[in-house]
């Protein structure tokens, strides 16, 4: 049984090699829809540097407290940062010209670890030449050192006001100044241990390029798994369309007259489709990734199991459409607006999270928004395997579902 | 010896249980080594039959033998013995011959040097070996219907199911499919053909089953199904399609003494004339036609044949 199947998938796969206009629409045009969009936004590989190249960025720290001394240090420590203590004047003459090479000025005013203290507004200038990905980079680093001071600030807070609950500062004669003492010694250590010690999450940003961090997707991440989800849904509908096809010219019922059951026939097709797919996309990952530096996040394993997962609700969902109409040509034309809808509700053509909380909820009854939402986890969101487990749920819960009635609506003759 | 193609009371209806019957009690039954051919006009139930004698369709009543198995409980032991060859080319356009048949051969659990050899074989009588490398899309009409013959041959089958495999083909691909089939009926293949065309079942079959409107109206042997009209002859009229008033021709020749039947097939130009006393009223057939304006190009007569068996049995033309 296995053997036929694989004869019948392999056979599929060598018809489909054979169709070159099939291959263009699938393979060649996602790439170079991609190329494009890449260009539009600016993502094009000349712009990206080197990996070991350090980015320079001046810093005018005018505030003389520890925070601020804080700050600037997770800044130096932060990999592919070199920073250069100057003054103001000097930090704004940096960024006043693409000549001195610092990609970012960033300027600590005077009363920053006061009010940062204190959880007051505080303003902090970060300046660029030109918008970059690298000025990006520089501008999501000092997010990230704000984040784990104000981290580090929260603990310490706590602290503080547990110790002030116990009535250990009463005692003293200054209280308030004892307070102030305790308070600053616990941001001291919370911070020594956020250092030895830092939580995984932030590293795993940290480590993500072009993270962005509201989470929203944008640019090539956005478009590069958009366009693949898309084009997925079009190979395997196409898959299902030859499925048609050879009903109507015959050679389904042919092979029904060979000694195989019909699941056999059935599972050979569809593994071929599967199978197709999952080589689709691992052309259009492995392009993407060195022709276009589309990045795919950092998770390898991730996208080993959500792509297959993902491709096989591709596949279940065009058994079910091929199930569901009567003749290719009914296919064809359902393909079209199936695949459009799957695409644009699902988030493929822009970030879901920027449309209506209704048309959201809309998206989500589909399952090319699960399949959206996994890839932004992993490219956007630089997340792991755990961080889909939900998504691949809810994934194969579609596919359960589809080829339940794909398989029990499919007409042989 | 037991027939390989045994079938009682066979029926099919589509869309049960408000569909057509299209098959309706038929039974037949085919010698080993014997060439059977289902005779019948289109929609006749040709296709259906083949289709319930191959594991395709579930027949609604009835029962089907095939070698001793039935189809409906052993299907698996049926579709070894059975070869068939659909009315529609079923292969894959883009695939070369060879490749379909490798394809085709694995699905029959053939593999190897006996793949191998049987693909050798059934190219050598489909007479395409020369092609066996060309995509079968680049294949003429004819030369594809050898391939679609030849995929039914691969698994060397004891009877093989031809549903109407010269439609639409010129004479010379005809001429070697009809051949290629008696060859293989001197190896000691049964045969079962299906067409509606009256010259391919004379030629080959032993036996010839009459099929209209699902009903399986007579089965014998050529000799005896004629006998069944007796001495009538075909006397069939050419005509002039400019003919001014052919019903006024018909219901002349209608009238005539010793005229059983008159028909007409406008697309063709002929009135058929069924008698049994053809030299007698010759002269009054033509001096008919001539003065209800239909003019005669050309005339022939025929002594009894299938079509004269047809025509007796159902008053219609086979082609109609
Ligand atoms: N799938 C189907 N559903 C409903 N009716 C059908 C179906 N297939 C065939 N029929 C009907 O059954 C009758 C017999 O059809 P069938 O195809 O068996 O005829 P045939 O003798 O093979 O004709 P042809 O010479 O045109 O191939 C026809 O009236 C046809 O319309
Ligand atoms: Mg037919």
């Amino acid at each position: 049984m296995i053997t036929k199947a694989l004869t019948i998938a392999l056979a599929y796969l060598q018809t489909i090699t054979r169709n070159r206009s099939f291959l263009f629409q699938m393979i060649v045009i996602p790439l170079l829809l991609t190329f494009i969009i890449g260009q539009a936004i600016g993502g094009g590989a000349d712009e990206l540097p080197d990996p070991n190249t350090k980015w320079r960025m001046v810093i005018a720290n005018e505030d003389t407290g520890s925070l601020a001394t804080q700050l600037v240090e997770y800044l130096q420590s932060t990999p592919r940062l070199e920073v250069q203590l100057v003054d103001r004047a000097a930090a704004n003459a940096a960024v006043a010209s693409a000549d001195t090479g610092v990609i970012g000025a960033l300027i600590i005013p005077a009363d920053f670890s006061t009010k940062f203290a204190s959880d007051q507004a505080v303003t902090l200038d970060y300046a660029s030449f030109v918008a970059s990905v690298e000025s990006q980079y520089l501008e999501q680093s000092v997010d990230t050192a704000l984040g784990q001071l104000s981290h580090s600030l929260n603990a310490a807070d706590v602290s503080a006001d547990v110790a002030d609950e116990l009535g250990l500062f009463a005692t003293s004669d200054n209280p308030t100044t004892a307070q102030q003492t305790y308070r600053d010694d616990a941001v001291e250590r919370a911070l020594t241990a956020w250092e030895t010690n830092p939580p995984v999450v932030v590293e795993a940003e940290q480590a993500s390029f072009q993270q962005s961090d509201d989470g929203v997707p944008r640019g090539l991440n956005q478009t590069s798994p958009g366009l693949l989800v898309m084009f997925a849904f079009f190979f395997t509908i196409g898959g299902g369309s030859s499925l048609i096809q050879e009903r109507t010219i015959g050679t389904l019922q042919r092979l029904m007259v060979m000694p195989m059951r019909k699941s056999t026939i059935l599972f050979g097709k569809l593994l071929g489709i599967y199978i197709g797919c999952l080589i689709q996309i691992g052309i259009l990952v492995l392009a993407g990734a060195f022709l276009f530096n589309v990045d795919w996040g950092n998770s390898p394993i991730a996208m080993l199991v959500f792509i297959p997962v993902f491709a096989l609700n591709a596949t279940s969902l065009s058994i079910m459409l091929a199930a569901l109409v009567q003749t290719d040509a009914q296919l064809n034309s359902v393909s079209t607006i199936v695949v459009m809808a799957l695409a644009a509700l699902g988030g493929a053509w822009w970030p879901i999270e920027i449309v209506p909380e209704w048309m959201q909820q809309l998206g989500h009854a589909l399952p090319s928004a699960w399949a959206m939402d996994g890839f932004n986890d992993i490219i956007t969101r630089g997340l792991g395997l755990e961080a889909v487990l939900f998504e691949i749920g809810v994934l194969m819960a579609f596919t359960v579902g589809f080829f339940i009635i794909g398989i029990w609506r499919f007409r042989y003759e | 010896m037991s027939p390989i193609v045994q079938v009682e009371h066979l029926g099919k209806q589509y869309n049960a249980p408000n569909g057509p019957m299209a098959v309706k009690d038929v039974s037949f039954e085919i010698q080993k080594g014997e060439i059977f051919s289902l005779l019948g006009p289109n929609g006749a139930g040709k296709t259906t039959t083949i289709s319930m004698l191959s594991c395709l369709l579930q027949p609604t009543s009835g029962t089907i033998l095939i070698d001793g198995h039935s189809v409906t409980k052993e299907p698996k032991q049926v579709k070894q013995v059975i070869g068939v060859v659909p009315q529609d080319i079923a292969l894959y356009p883009t695939m070369t011959a060879q490749e379909n048949l490798l394809f085709w051969g694995k699905m029959y659990g053939l593999s190897g040097k006996h793949l191998q050899d049987r693909i050798s074989k059934v190219l050598t009588i489909a007479d395409l070996a020369d092609r066996a490398n060309d995509k079968v899309e680049t294949f003429s009409g004819g030369m594809k219907r050898r391939i679609n013959i030849a995929v039914g041959l691969l698994h060397d089958p004891k009877v093989v199911y031809f549903d109407e495999p010269t439609v639409g083909i010129d004479p010379q691909s005809r001429r070697r499919i009809l051949d290629s089939i008696k060859q293989l009926n001197t190896h000691g293949i049964s045969v079962l053909y299906t067409t509606h065309y009256m010259e391919e079942a004379q030629e080959l079959s032993h036996k010839i089953g009459i099929i209209d409107h699902g009903e399986l109206i007579a089965v014998g042997s050529q000799e005896q199904l004629t006998q069944l009209v007796g001495q009538h002859d075909l006397v069939q009229f050419e005509i002039d399609p400019t003919a001014a008033n052919l019903d006024a021709t018909l219901s002349a020749l209608k009238v005539i003494n010793d005229v059983d039947q008159v028909t007409s097939s406008p697309e063709e130009n002929l009135i058929t004339v069924q008698t049994r006393n053809t030299n007698a009223i010759l002269p009054q057939l033509i001096s008919q036609m001539t003065e209800t304006g239909t003019p005669i190009k050309s005339l022939t007569i025929k002594a009894p044949n299938l079509e004269s068996v047809f025509l007796h049995l159902t008053g219609r033309a086979l082609r109609d």
